[in-house]
């Protein structure tokens, strides 16, 4: 299946055995005709035969935007779900067509932030070689859908969501009725009890959930964002059952099509049609719709359904024993490996078998960016520790889903080596960040900046263990692409007169505790911003009972005490 | 560009600038009509009719298919040229982010192949 792979020359007969889904000659067709359908429009573009005007629409629906300083790519990562071969191709382009490294976003995509025009369609080849593509990774479409980075391995899983996440995929890539939606739609499953997806953000949001009569079903979400107007999403549909996903997914997509505000791009979102019209009423519009064509071939034939599940089945994992004590010695002995334990190692379905997070935010490093180096260390310790299998998150980490419990203390070495193993996942300093100023063209500050300083200031593990679970997110403009409404501690960088300043946000959360930030007050320069984050870390510590972490605390004792210690109010 | 006094001056100097079609990079008009990445080099409008002037030479590029996106902004003169005045425009004009990315180490190569001659023939 994989052809003309990148160093190494073949790809090992491990990979190949993922479980993934994986191209017919159909999805083969029809990448390489959507690609000469591409280089076709960048030559006109570049012969002057369309206009910017025209291209635009066609380069966004490609992954193609055009930034501060260049043209940036934006690739699909479907669900964050990497084989080996491809992150070798995704190194192989940042060196041959970039600048040697890629930047992993909050929709668990990759951007690459230096392409020429005309080496764009190069690219798509050889991501094509890997069944890989840009499609749908902007444009006001349906884009790429996220889920739970630990999907068909966390321990706490019910079920997993990825094939689901495909059939919605190949149901909505170039889906003739949703290609030009008022705005832009982003849909998200979660099939475990924690919500590792962020689903109440999402235009729809899909828990995949067990009812009382024990069968399996979703409970759908419609109408979350984030942006300039944060919206929880509110609960549609109480259970669905699963035959009938894609029809109502029509009726909803739809239903917004028809009455979604096309006149302003400031309302044109779902959460605004939702929020206008009423959940009750578009409830009622979206059902009325669907009973008309739900059981009318707007579903998927089971054969077809069994067909893409069938990519899903989990490896058949080796026995893993480890030796237990000699285990707890390593920890003991080693302070770095017992961090690194604590933070970014999570259970596993499989006995013997560990999860492991690869936290892309060490000291002072830009969050999310990789180096062509470190994607092929990464895509090696995949095939010699995790079957060859890699995971990208909406953090902006990785994952490697199948590790031998037994050999995470080497796997942590090799690790470290590469400047891999930040033990943070979690913590204060696990930052989600847009490329704010410094790459995007909406951006009115900077946010990569903030976070360096702020991950230069908490650099100590034990301070940071002892803030415990805390998100903090840095956006570099009102469109909110770092999620700063919903972390912990959210910062928001606006023009102030031409000035950078940064707001602070308090008390959101992305999980099934969804809330949204509220701001404290006043913002502050960028000299201030990380003393500012500092008190208010400061003011929980004081203000925190036993076991308490930021959120519960901040939410138990309200603004005042951070208000107080933020702006020297009594 | 000489200053004509007679015409209300722009509150603060303009230049011009724009992104090559094919790289993206940023670019800034001198005053025969062609490119430099180096906004010292720039033309510099202190009136609206001297702007509106750089923008129309612009616009030949611009209908070239040699940059897109031509606009103008302030800029303060230093030392007779023009320097970004928005943190925006001193990024832009750095042709770097002010963070450095692991593996980016040079600025992006480029050099200007559009001449005011070469207008109407120009092709990537």
């Amino acid at each position: 299946m994989y052809k003309d792979v990148f160093a190494p020359a073949a790809p090992s007969p491990v990979t190949q055995n993922v479980n993934m889904y994986k191209y017919d000659q159909f999805d083969d067709t029809f990448i390489k005709q959507r690609i000469e359908q591409f280089r076709s429009q960048v030559t006109r573009r570049l012969s002057g035969h369309i206009t910017e005007d025209e291209f635009k629409p066609l380069r966004l629906q490609n992954g193609v935007y055009l930034q501060l300083h260049a043209y940036m790519l934006r690739v699909a990562i479907p669900y964050g779900q990497l084989n080996s071969t491809q992150m070798r191709t995704l190194a192989h382009i940042s060196r041959k067509y970039d600048k040697g490294f890629g930047h992993f976003t909050t929709r668990q995509n990759i951007q690459y932030n230096w392409p020429t025009l005309s080496d764009i369609p190069n690219i798509l080849d050889d991501l094509h070689k890997v069944e890989m593509h840009a499609i749908q990774t902007s444009g006001n479409c349906i884009r790429n859908t996220t889920s739970d980075p630990f999907a068909g391995v966390a321990a706490d899983e019910l079920v997993d969501p990825r094939p689901w996440c495909e059939i919605i995929r190949q149901w909505s890539t170039l889906h003739p009725e949703f290609a030009f939606l008022p705005r832009k739609f982003k849909i998200a499953v979660n099939g475990a009890d924690h919500d590792r997806a962020a689903i109440a953000y999402h235009d729809i949001g899909i828990q995949i959930i067990k009812n009382d009569a024990g069968e399996i079903g979703f409970q759908l979400f419609v109408g979350g964002g984030q942006g300039r107007t944060p919206v929880i999403a509110k609960e549609i549909r109480a259970f669905l059952e699963p035959k009938y996903l894609l029809s109502y997914l029509d009726s909803i997509l739809r239903t917004y099509n028809m009455i979604g505000r096309r006149d302003n791009m400031y309302k044109a979102r779902i959460k605004i049609t939702v929020n206008e019209t009423g959940i009750k009423e578009f409830t009622r519009l979206v059902e009325l719709e669907w009973n008309r064509i739900k059981d009318n071939g707007f579903d998927l034939p089971e054969a077809e359904k069994q067909r893409i599940f069938n990519h899903f089945t989990l490896p058949d994992f080796e026995k893993s024993e480890y030796d237990k004590v000699a285990y707890e010695q390593l920890k003991q002995d080693n302070n770095g490996f017992d961090y690194f334990v604590k933070h970014n190692v999570f259970g596993h379905k499989e006995d013997g078998y560990s999860i492991v997070s690869i936290s892309l935010k060490p000291h002072g490093g830009i969050p999310g960016d990789i180096s062509a180096d470190q994607m092929d260390i990464v895509a090696q310790l995949s095939d010699d520790y995790s079957l060859s299998e890699i995971r990208a998150t909406h953090k902006q980490n990785l994952v490697l889903p199948h590790v031998k419990t037994g050999e995470l203390y080497q796997l942590w070495q090799k690790l470290t080596d590469a400047n891999l193993a930040p033990a943070n996942i979690g913590l204060l300093t696990d930052i989600i960040a847009c490329p704010g100023l410094d790459y995007c063209n909406l951006a009115n500050a900077r946010s990569i900046t903030i976070a360096q300083m702020i991950s230069e200031r908490f650099d100590d593990l034990k301070r940071l263990t002892d803030l415990g679970d805390l998100t903090l997110n840095i956006s570099g403009c009102i469109n909110a692409c770092a999620h700063h409404h919903v972390a912990n501690i959210g910062i928001l960088g606006v023009d102030k007169k031409g000035v950078e300043s940064y707001q602070v946000t308090l008390g959101g959360s992305s999980f099934k505790d969804a809330s949204i930030g509220n701001i404290i007050g006043p913002g502050f320069s960028v000299e201030e911003i990380v003393d500012a984050i500092e008190t208010i870390t400061n003011t929980y510590i004081d203000q925190r009972e036993k076991g308490e972490n930021f959120l519960t605390c901040y939410r138990r004792v309200g603004q005042t005490p951070f208000k107080e210690a933020l702006y020297n109010v009594a | 560009m000489a200053i004509d006094k007679k015409i209300k001056p722009l509150k603060t100097p303009v230049s011009v600038t724009a992104n090559l079609l094919l790289k993206g990079l940023s670019v800034y008009l001198k005053t025969d009509g062609s490119w430099s990445d180096n906004i010292a080099d720039s033309a510099i409008a202190h009136n609206r009719k001297q702007e509106t002037a750089l923008l129309e030479l612009a616009d030949i590029t611009v209908r070239s298919q040699y940059v897109l996106g031509a606009y103008s902004f302030p800029v303060e003169i230093k030392d007779g040229q023009a320097a970004p005045i928005s943190t925006r425009e001193v990024i832009r004009a750095s042709r770097l982010p002010t963070i450095v990315p692991v593996g980016l180490t040079e600025k992006p190569e480029w050099q200007n192949e559009f001449t005011a001659a070469n207008a109407n023939s120009y092709k990537h």
